[in-house]
């Protein structure tokens, strides 16, 4: 179960949110129906708050008309949205088969030693998140990594420091 | 309607209904989880695999309609394969904990498992956890996820009956779990129908937990006294092991199904209430002389009521008692002591009401009474306790009524002192009880047969679940022995026969009889 954030984060997402109102309407408006919004509204609270708040599952119930449970349904079932805040830069790191096959595991402990972290966890900074991830349909560059948009493929140690380092 | 095989005899059905609604409507047997009669369909647990001539593989019976010609097996070797591999699937993660669960005795998976014989799983894998074992959601219910089989029946139940949207599956794959939204509670007023519908043990009535293994229950057929609904019902009570918990005999009520009244449930309020079927009860005859028994009881009160003078004397009779008591108290009070002064209705009594099952008359028969006694305006008691509040009246015979609940205790105090003969007949004890002078032991409509009209006019029977505690009779036994000794002979043996008069009297009940009342109730003609 996800720890529910802190009164402060909260607040900021609260904040946030109901700049967003007019975003939201325009949204809602494309589909007939209301509930279809759920994904994209969704995506748009997290794109602004970084993660998918309580008060963002209560905001996306409200523009869609979807009882609240069934919102949190969604962003419970989809690994790409996150319910506790992420890093600045989000590591998904692929441990599908292709990947495991040509070696994935020990880049992936490396990244792990290298960062400091375990699956699901925040570097202390604040700076990177990993999460393990299926099948990120790019077995042809096994192993790979996908950091915030872009993919990464054909890891080693080496291009792995080139690439975190890399990064402001 | 469509002509249809199932496993070898034909039978002819409506069009369009599903094969697992036509399987029901023939009364033959099919495993189900996810798919409910009042609730829509699913399709998720798989377990309801048919196979059907000319259709490839098996499928589900409670999402594939029938059509014209179509051929179903249910007990063939593939629809059998198909079965048992769902049911090894839905095993997968399942704790398999039936000794310490509650469900055991009355949980489909248990009892498939046995059946089908799965008790040698092929995965290897270590079975996934989830958390919440033993939780609880809510006033009423606990939750233990790792013995739900994500059927979704609680979701769709909050969807779609109660709209209030207590449960969701979260999470996905094997990690997915039943729950209610962090932070909020199962508490509707229909909470306690979850349990009834999940099909294994994940959802748990916190009343009956643990108390009682179900095999050691008897069930009768019943119908809740809550309210005006009426809802139909089963009385679970201790059969095997009498007295095992002490005094407590009644276990749990269960709603039975309706479909005219309650469909398949009922309210928390109705549900939880039976406990003063065994609390706080009357047992003890009081009169006016030393250690009474019915027959001198009787006797002293045939002797009062034979001298009362009617103008002089109040009867208060009651919305709980059935249809055949109120008749005879009909018969007894207004047709042959001729008693002016005769109300039922309390003033300002009116509870919670909604637009589902829930009537704001908490009396199970007040349409009953007020075709029976037939009183017109005189139906409120408020008349009758004033007169006695003034000393104008020398006697009250009161049924079941508290007024200290309706009026405050301080009238019941008054009326006390100016009124000289109090005759109280009544199921549990209450303050007017305690001040009459005389007392004579009901019992509840579980100990007892008869019916109840209940606010649209439908005629529902009550069945004996228990014997009645000693010391105790039904009110009309009761009403008939004083009948008997203020002349008036009577000849029934059962409230049944009873009944066969009122409908014989009274043209509401016209041409109605307990065999025709049924297990679902008839509807009065106009
Ligand atoms: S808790 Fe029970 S009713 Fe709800 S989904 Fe699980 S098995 Fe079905
Ligand atoms: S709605 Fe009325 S009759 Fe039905 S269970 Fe509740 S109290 Fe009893
Ligand atoms: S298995 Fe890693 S990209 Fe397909
Ligand atoms: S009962 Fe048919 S799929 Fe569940």
């Amino acid at each position: 179960m996800t720890a529910l954030p802190t009164a402060d984060s909260r607040f900021r997402g609260n904040d946030t949110l109901s700049a967003l109102d007019h975003e939201a309407q325009k949204i809602v408006a494309k589909y007939d129906e209301k509930r279809a919004a759920v994904l994209p509204l969704l995506h748009l609270a997290q794109d602004t708050i970084g993660y998918v708040t309580p008060e963002a599952m209560e905001w996306t119930a409200k523009w869609s008309e979807v009882p609240v449970v069934h919102v949190r349904e969604v962003v419970t079932f989809y690994s790409m949205y996150h319910q506790k805040p992420v890093g600045k830069h989000h590591i998904r790191f692929c441990t599908g088969t292709s990947c495991v096959l040509r070696g994935c595991e020990s880049q992936l402990n490396y990244l792990k030693k290298k960062l400091k972290i375990e699956n699901g966890d925040v570097t202390p900074d604040g700076k990177f998140s990993l999460e393990e991830a299926e099948c990120l349909c790019n077995c042809e560059g096994a192993p790979m990594m996908q950091v915030d948009k872009d993919y990464h493929v054909d890891l080693t140690e080496k291009k792995t420091d080139e690439i975190l380092d890399g990064l402001k | 309607m469509a002509n249809i095989v199932i496993d070898g005899k034909s039978f002819t059905v409506k069009d369009g209904i599903t094969i697992i609604e036509a399987i029901d409507q023939v009364k033959s047997e099919l495993p189900r989880y996810c798919y409910h009669p009042g609730l829509s369909i699913a399709g998720n647990c798989r377990i309801c695999q048919v196979e059907v001539d000319k259709m490839p593989g098996t499928v589900i019976a409670c999402n594939t309609r029938v059509a014209e010609g179509m051929v179903i097996h249910t007990q063939s070797e593939k629809a059998k394969d198909s079965q048992k591999v769902v049911l090894e699937f839905l095993l997968a993660n399942h704790p398999l904990d039936c000794p310490v669960c509650d469900q055991a005795g009355e949980c489909k998976l248990q009892d498939y498992y046995m059946e089908y014989g799965v008790y040698d799983s092929h995965f290897d894998e270590t079975k996934v956890k989830k958390t919440k074992k033993g939780v609880s959601v809510g006033p009423t219910i606990m939750l233990d996820q790792e013995r739900c089989i994500l059927c979704s029946r609680c979701v769709r139940f909050g969807d779609e009956i109660t709209k209030t949207h207590d449960f969701g599956i979260f999470g996905r794959g094997d990690r997915a779990k039943i729950d209610i939204y962090p932070g909020k509670e199962l508490d509707n007023k229909y909470s306690g129908n979850v349990a009834d519908i999940c099909p294994v043990g994940a959802l748990t009535d916190k009343d009956f937990r643990f108390k009682m293994r179900v095999w050691y229950l008897g069930k009768q057929e019943s119908v809740c006294p809550g309210c005006s609904r009426g809802c139909n019902i089963s009385v679970e009570f201790e059969k095997s092991r009498p007295y095992h918990l002490k005094n407590d005999r009644v276990m749990r009520l269960k709603p039975r199904e309706n479909k005219d009244v309650n469909q398949w449930w009922m309210c928390d309020e109705g549900r939880y209430a039976y406990k003063s079927i065994d609390q706080n009860r009357i047992k003890a005859i009081k009169a006016s002389r030393m250690n009474p028994q019915w027959k001198d009881t009787l006797e002293e009160v045939a002797g009062i009521l034979k001298k009362a003078s009617l103008s002089a004397w109040g009867l208060i009779a009651s919305p709980q008692n059935t249809n055949e008591e109120l008749y005879l108290t009909k018969r007894l009070f207004l047709d042959t002591l001729k008693w002016k002064q005769a109300a039922f209705k309390a003033p300002g009594q009116d509870g919670f009401e909604d637009n589902f099952l829930i009537k704001k008359d908490k009396n199970p028969n007040t349409l009953g009474a007020e075709k029976i006694l037939n009183l017109g305006a005189n139906e409120d008691m408020t008349a009758i306790v004033e007169k006695a509040k003034r000393g104008e009246l020398e006697g009250l015979f009161i049924f079941n009524h508290d007024l200290a609940k309706i009026f405050g205790a301080e009238t019941l105090k008054v009326i006390r002192q100016k009124v000289k003969t109090i005759i109280y007949q009544g199921t549990n004890l209450n303050p007017t009880a305690e001040i009459a002078d005389i007392v004579l032991p009901a019992v509840t409509y579980a100990e007892k047969d008869g019916t109840f009209t209940n606010f649209e006019g439908r005629v529902q029977r009550i069945r004996k679940a228990v014997e009645p505690f000693a010391g105790t009779l039904p009110d009309w036994d009761i009403l008939l022995n004083l009948a008997g000794l203020l002349g008036l002979t009577l000849k029934y043996l059962r409230p049944e026969h009873i009944f066969d008069d009122l409908a014989k009297e009274n043209s509401a009940f016209k041409e109605m009889n307990y065999k025709k009342l049924g297990n679902t109730g008839l509807i009065w003609s106009q």
